[in-house]
């Protein structure tokens, strides 16, 4: 019974893991957009106007976010048991 | 030129813009395109110019690809040396169509760009549109939604063509030679679309599927790497002119990641024709839409007999409440059929448990005897 009872939890921490990792991951990058989105728009508005040593910066953000929220929303339906069929 | 006017976020804007990232994730999912053909409209309803929508759709669109892609490479569903060539002149069709948007709006400013891609929108979505639902249509009444692949007449036709110098096999035609030179317009083209409206899909996978003669499965898969390519190379054009409004992309891509993945879940319950009626019916709507917001535009840039102040404001509020009703009636019947499937898939799952332990019942029963 013991046994049944670790291996549920080693199975609990797999699943929970990586989701409460990635969620706060996402979290944080979301809260550093929102920090930062009035210097995001004038990068854009320099690059527009000619100054082109931030045009990158779009590319990053989408790029990063997009594998962390990617892996964070995988897990979250994972773990609300909506899954395809087999 | 105009100046670069990115619109103002309150609480108000970022949760609708979730929402319709969530939505449009979810169509996206579900139908195996873009969503770019609801999010673009949409970014446009809340006052994003044109051009603007269309790069920051781009800008999300591109690493979701790349994600998808490897995915569905590990089930081995693409051909990548196909994905790779035909990517190259997308890209160039890509470059062509941001050089024809930016020449628009250095030309016509902001409204410029919102007519054009209108237009494009009114244009595609029409032909597309009917002819998936007519596509659709025909499934259902043959019953067959698992057709043995029959490589189409055109297909047959281009693969027996031989121009020395431009033959180059590929396994999704089954290691077939086809010349690059029917491969280049099919890639542009797809680039072109791209560049205009943000979906190019809407021509690579048909192109792919009638043209070249590759299965379904593995045009969608394929069509992946083509958006790569062309998302990472036409965001970096629009980010050279620093036209992407990346609050905006990562908005959306927040709703949209929840969404696509729960679109995908949803056609592994249905039949093939129910996503296919499902996009007809959304294309359909959207195009609706569109068709009634473009006298706006007409009248804006003076090419018809300007409409009044509140004629022009009553077509843009049924404009935008046609697009929701789409975004609705999109997801209504995707959350429909996704709980359905799951019911009926749970039950069948019961009842197959409950005959295997009667079995077993009976096999022990009849042991003891």
């Amino acid at each position: 019974m013991s046994t049944e009872i670790a291996d549920l939890d080693v199975k609990m921490k797999k699943n929970y893991l990586p989701f409460l990792i990635m969620g706060i991951l996402s979290l944080s990058l979301y809260t550093l957009l929102y920090l930062f989105s009035t210097d995001i728009v004038s990068f854009a508005q320099n690059t527009n106007s000619g100054q082109k040593s931030l045009f990158l910066i779009p590319i990053v953000i989408a790029m990063v976010f997009s594998l962390v929220h990617g892996a964070f929303t995988s897990h979250f339906w994972d773990i609300l048991g909506v899954k395809a069929k087999s | 030129m105009d100046a670069l006017n990115f619109i103002e976020l309150n609480s108000t804007t970022v949760a609708l813009l979730f929402i319709v990232g969530f939505v449009g994730g979810m169509v996206s999912g579900f139908i195996g395109s873009g969503g770019a053909f609801v999010l673009t409209p949409a970014m446009m309803s809340f006052g994003v110019p044109g051009i603007v929508a269309v790069a920051s759709n781009m800008a999300h669109k591109f690493p979701k690809a790349l994600v998808g892609s490897i995915k569905r490479h590990k089930y081995g569903q693409v051909d990548i040396k196909l994905g790779i060539v035909m990517g190259i002149f997308a890209e160039v069709g890509v470059f062509v169509g941001k050089n024809f948007m930016t020449s628009i709006r250095d030309t016509f400013g902001n409204i410029g760009t919102d007519l054009y891609v209108s237009i494009i929108f009114v244009i595609v979505l029409a032909v597309v549109g009917l002819f998936v639902f007519r596509d659709a249509q025909r499934m259902r009444k043959s019953g067959d939604s698992d057709e043995e692949h029959k490589v189409p007449r055109l297909a047959q036709w281009v693969r027996s063509i031989h121009i020395p110098g431009t033959m180059m096999s590929f396994k999704s035609m089954d290691d077939n030679k086809v010349s690059l030179l029917f491969i280049a317009p099919l890639g542009f083209a797809t680039g072109l679309l791209a560049a205009s409206i943000a979906v190019g899909g809407f021509i690579g996978v048909p192109a792919m599927i009638y043209v070249l003669g590759v299965r379904a499965i593995q045009a969608t898969a394929t069509e992946l790497v083509v958006a790569f390519i062309m998302g990472l190379g036409g965001s970096l054009f629009y980010a050279w002119d620093g036209l992407v409004d990346i609050r905006l992309s990562m908005i959306i891509l927040a709703g949209s990641l929840f969404g696509v993945q729960i679109g995908a879940i949803g056609t592994t319950y249905v039949k093939e024709y129910t996503v296919k009626f499902v996009m007809g019916m959304i294309m359909l709507i959207v195009l609706l839409s569109r068709l009634i917001k473009l006298p706006v535009y007409l009248s804006d840039m003076e090419l018809i007999e300007p409409i009044s102040a509140n004629l022009a404001g009553m077509l843009s509020t049924i404009s935008q409440v046609t697009l929701v009703l789409a975004l609705l009636s999109g997801s209504v019947a995707i959350i429909v059929a996704l709980i359905k499937g799951m019911i009926e898939h749970r039950n069948d799952t019961r009842r197959q448990n409950e005959e295997r332990s009667e079995l077993k019942g009976f096999a022990v029963n009849a042991a003891d005897a």
